[in-house]
């Protein structure tokens, strides 16, 4: 079997340990209850996988695609674990067997054919571009956009867009030639795909000379900052999530939040953007600067957030458990009394949107980059 | 007698599956697997562990009830489980059949202020429950290492002992009644006070049973106020023996810490590095502030008086906020394996001694020799290669027989379950045969998590 050798020691690590400590907390554990939904479960699993005892089969390989790689259980493990990356070997390995889910492979053909996973045309991927937005044509900074963002949430592009020109901060984008990151490639186990996508997105940022790339999807954040480097190699541009740099511009004073937002907001922590990658203050650091804003903290914050439940390929293929585990989210921000959930990812943008429109939630959600726009004169 | 459905666990599935629904019945090979072990590593079952038949997923005290009566009729082995974090193998199916999980049964039924308890069902989480209860101005107090994991069933069937239970006493302290399914299908519910005189006491046949005697399907738990300030207090000395010694001066001034730990340099490697002790003591006090500042105050000044160095507040505040995870990063350097041995109080240094030159002659690494919440329990954790697992087993119950010549025990916690059986006629000797006499009893066909106490 094929995977790297250090998966198969912390396997084995595990088996010694099996403290179940990744139980508690864990986004699609609760749905079901069963053992195999967990990482100590699905640890064993791997181990007998791996030495040979069991076969795969479709509903061994569900058991691995149904975990949204949220990473709420490494933050647990007390082996420090990477229970996350565990599972995408397994998935890869899977998924060179043959064992894959039609969901998933759909996203991959059309991320294969059109640059995205939606099936849309490559060609509209800058639709969503209000026509007084300046774009530089040579700038020291990039906006990538991302695809769920490009072509589910473009309120976020626009958002993100005419707060970078409030700000004075001069971009370009990629188009034609930005593609899918790759990260929904990668986290279901399509490592040929992602390396092409990543490679092809490397180069082309190169080719521009920028020195730093700033996006507002968590997803792609995490993947250009954290993945590319360790599959590709070292990549010679920064990377900057959008809450990093809002919290910078408004230190140095170039962003100015001037109008009241009165309102009770509470903060949702995307899994890719905080235990994958450690931003949790920056976002909220935006979003206390706004005036007369009443922020409240939810009991799970930070390391401890709960996962909104769309991540790591679940939405695509096991939506209505993406949609359970965004319900109890909500219902934790409405605990401590929020009228509005802010986040910083599209994609949980687009699994609370659609359980807020399903349910008649009265709370409203916002991606920061829109909500900051309420407190921006222009 | 095995009959037909026993040996055929179709018809297992399509009746268990009549009594709990299709969604809570685990049958295929990926879903069980994660059943075959617990958290007993190498040391009782290879591997890849016992796979059971099937896995049942009951929500209520009928529905345990109902699967109890089929295993019975059928002869078919039950093994309750909860979390499935103790480390004596007694969660896993050794003898095949059916694995109960319970953790579908963990809901709070009632929290009785007044009272001072709480009803709950066995498949609560420690940690769910302390949550619960401290959002209402109440602690539990029970605090084991696997308090983020483990659950109420396990901790009442292992008689789980934790971190404060110096203040608060041991899983069995803490349980006021129990309803048990008995392995004929017979519910049992004991009365929910303190004590009675009226026979001798039931439910104490189910706390650490290791699941042999029923099913644990609701417990009424006594609860606490949560306290208003805690201190943690650490001093170093010369060696353990001082260490212990300055511990009984404590002990001895009838002061009663809610936390009390001695022990050897391993014990704090990685905290405090530069220090010249070689023996540690920690202390804590929870409670009412005016009260715990007194006992700290004057536990301070008789741990100086026996020539005790203060280590910093910071290094406690850390051992203290470490102390679930620690016992696992032990797995980091090889299978860890814990002997959990008590002795009269008058012998614990003659078998600190007896580990520390065991554990060279052995040539066992060792983490720690401490002694845990009462001076009784001394305990080692340590650390071995898969590889040598039979000479560890050697070792181990060498060491486990030196505990029994000076009258303690094998085990304070955790339990025997498949790890040393074979140790129990010396350590119960004749009173072993009450206690198979008891499981037969209430077990005649020996279905419910057969093992040791009824070979
Ligand atoms: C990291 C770590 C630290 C630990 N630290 C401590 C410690 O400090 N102190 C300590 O005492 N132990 C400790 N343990 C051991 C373990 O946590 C305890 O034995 C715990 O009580 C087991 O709870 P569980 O829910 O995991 O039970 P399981 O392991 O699932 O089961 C334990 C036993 O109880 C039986 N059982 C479970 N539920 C029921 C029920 N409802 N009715 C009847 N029988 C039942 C099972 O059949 C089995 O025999 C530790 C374990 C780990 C992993
Ligand atoms: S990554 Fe998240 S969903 Fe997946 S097993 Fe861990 S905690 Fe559960
Ligand atoms: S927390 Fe880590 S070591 Fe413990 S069972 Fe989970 S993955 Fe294994």
């Amino acid at each position: 079997m094929n995977v790297p050798q250090n998966v198969y020691k912390d396997l084995t690590l595990c088996s010694r340990c099996r403290c179940g400590f990744c139980r508690r907390g864990c986004t699609t554990y609760p749905i079901l209850g069963v053992e195999s939904l967990t990482a100590r479960g699905r640890n064993a699993i791997a181990l007998s996988f791996l030495d040979g005892l069991i076969d795969a089969s479709q509903g061994l390989a569900d058991r691995f695609f149904l975990c949204t790689t949220c990473g709420f259980c490494k933050e647990r493990c007390p082996l420090e674990l990477d229970t996350v990356k565990i599972n995408e070997s397994l998935r890869a390995e899977l998924v060179k067997k043959g064992f894959t889910r039609p969901e998933h492979d759909a996203f991959a053909k059309s991320i294969e054919n059109a640059h995205n996973p939606y099936g849309e045309l490559h060609e509209e991927r800058m639709k969503w571009l209000p026509s007084e937005a300046e774009v530089a044509g040579k700038a020291d900074t990039a906006y990538f956009v991302g695809c769920t963002t490009a072509y589910r949430r473009p309120e976020i592009a626009e958002a993100t867009v005419r707060t970078l020109n409030g700000a004075k901060v001069d971009f370009i984008t990629l188009h034609p030639e930005e593609w899918c990151c790759g990260s929904p490639a990668l986290r279901v186990g399509r490592r040929d795909l992602f390396l092409k996508l990543a490679r092809h997105n490397v180069e082309a940022i190169r080719k521009t000379g920028v020195t730093r790339v700033v996006t507002s999807c968590a997803g792609c954040y995490r993947v250009l900052s954290q993945d590319y480097p360790e599959f590709v190699g070292e990549i010679p541009f920064k990377v900057v999530h959008a809450s990093e740099l809002m919290a910078e511009l408004i230190k140095e004073g170039s962003l100015k939040l001037v109008r009241k937002v009165p309102e009770t907001v509470t903060y949702h922590d995307p899994c890719h953007l905080g235990r994958h990658t450690g931003i949790y203050e920056q976002p909220r650091e935006v979003l206390k600067s706004i005036p007369a804003i009443r922020f409240v903290e939810m009991s799970k914050n930070r390391e401890n957030a709960r996962c909104c439940g769309a991540g790591g390929g679940v939405k695509a293929s096991f939506n209505d458990f993406a949609l359970q585990a965004a319900v109890r989210r909500l219902e934790e921000a409405r605990e401590v009394g929020a009228e509005s959930i802010v986040s910083a990812c599209p994609f949980c943008a687009h699994n609370f949107r659609e359980v807020i429109r399903e349910t008649g939630s009265s709370l409203k959600f916002y991606d920061l980059m829109e909500f900051i726009l309420k407190a921006i004169e222009f | 007698m095995k009959d037909a459905v026993s040996r055929n666990p179709r018809d297992i599935v399509r009746l268990l599956t009549e009594i709990v629904g299709k969604d809570n019945v685990l049958y295929e090979q990926y879903d069980l697997i994660p059943y075959s072990r617990d958290r007993c590593p190498f040391l009782t079952h290879p591997k890849h562990g016992v796979i059971p038949l099937a896995v049942v997923r009951p929500a209520t005290t009928e529905e345990v009830q109902e699967i109890v009566v089929l295993a019975n009729k059928h002869h078919i082995p039950l093994t309750p489980r909860g979390s499935g974090t103790n480390y004596a193998g007694s969660a896993v199916p050794s003898k095949g059949g059916v694995v109960v999980d319970l953790t579908r049964m963990n809901r709070i039924l009632a929290i009785d202020e007044e009272s001072m308890s709480a009803k709950v069902q066995p498949g609560l989480i420690l940690q769910d429950f302390e949550e619960a209860l401290s959002k209402r101005g109440f602690t539990f107090g029970h605090d084991p290492g696997s308090f983020p994991s483990a659950t109420v069933g396990g901790c009442i069937s292992t008689w789980s002992v934790g971190w404060r239970a110096g203040k608060y006493g041991d899983m069995g302290r803490l349980v006021l009644s129990l309803k048990v399914v008995l392995p004929t299908g017979i519910v049992i519910e004991t009365r929910s006070v303190p004590k009675s005189s009226t026979g001798f006491d039931v439910k104490s046949l189910f706390i650490g049973a290791e699941g042999a005697m029923g099913m644990i399907t609701e417990a009424v738990l006594r609860i606490h106020p949560s306290p208003e300030k805690r201190v943690i207090l650490v001093y170093g000395f010369k060696d353990f023996e001082q260490a212990f010694k300055s511990l009984l001066k404590v002990l001895r001034a009838g002061l009663c810490p809610m936390m009390q730990l001695v022990t050897n340099k391993e014990g704090m490697e990685g905290l405090v590095e530069k220090s010249r002790a070689n023996g540690f003591v920690m202390i804590s006090y929870e409670g009412v502030k005016e009260v715990v500042d007194a006992q700290a105050k004057r536990t301070a000044s008789i741990l100086e008086a026996e020539g005790g160095m203060k280590i910093s507040d910071e290094v406690a505040e850390q051992y203290w906020a470490d102390r679930h995870d620690m016992f696992s990063k032990m797995n980091l350097v090889g299978a860890a394996g814990s002997i959990d041995t008590a002795v009269p109080v008058s012998k614990v240094l003659e078998f600190y001694k007896f580990l520390e030159d065991w554990a060279k002659r052995r040539g066992v690494k060792v983490f720690d020799i401490a002694s845990w919440v009462l001076p009784e329990n001394l305990g080692m954790d340590s650390a071995f290669d898969e590889s040598e697992v039979k000479a560890y087993i050697a070792a181990r119950d060498e060491a486990l027989r030196k505990a029994l010549e000076l009258g303690g025990t094998t085990s304070y916690c955790v339990g025997v379950g498949t790890r040393f059986p074979h140790l129990m006629r010396e350590e119960h000797g004749p009173a072993l045969d009450v206690l198979r006499a008891i499981k037969r009893t209430l077990d005649p066909n020996n279905i419910m998590n057969p093992g040791w106490l009824s070979p």
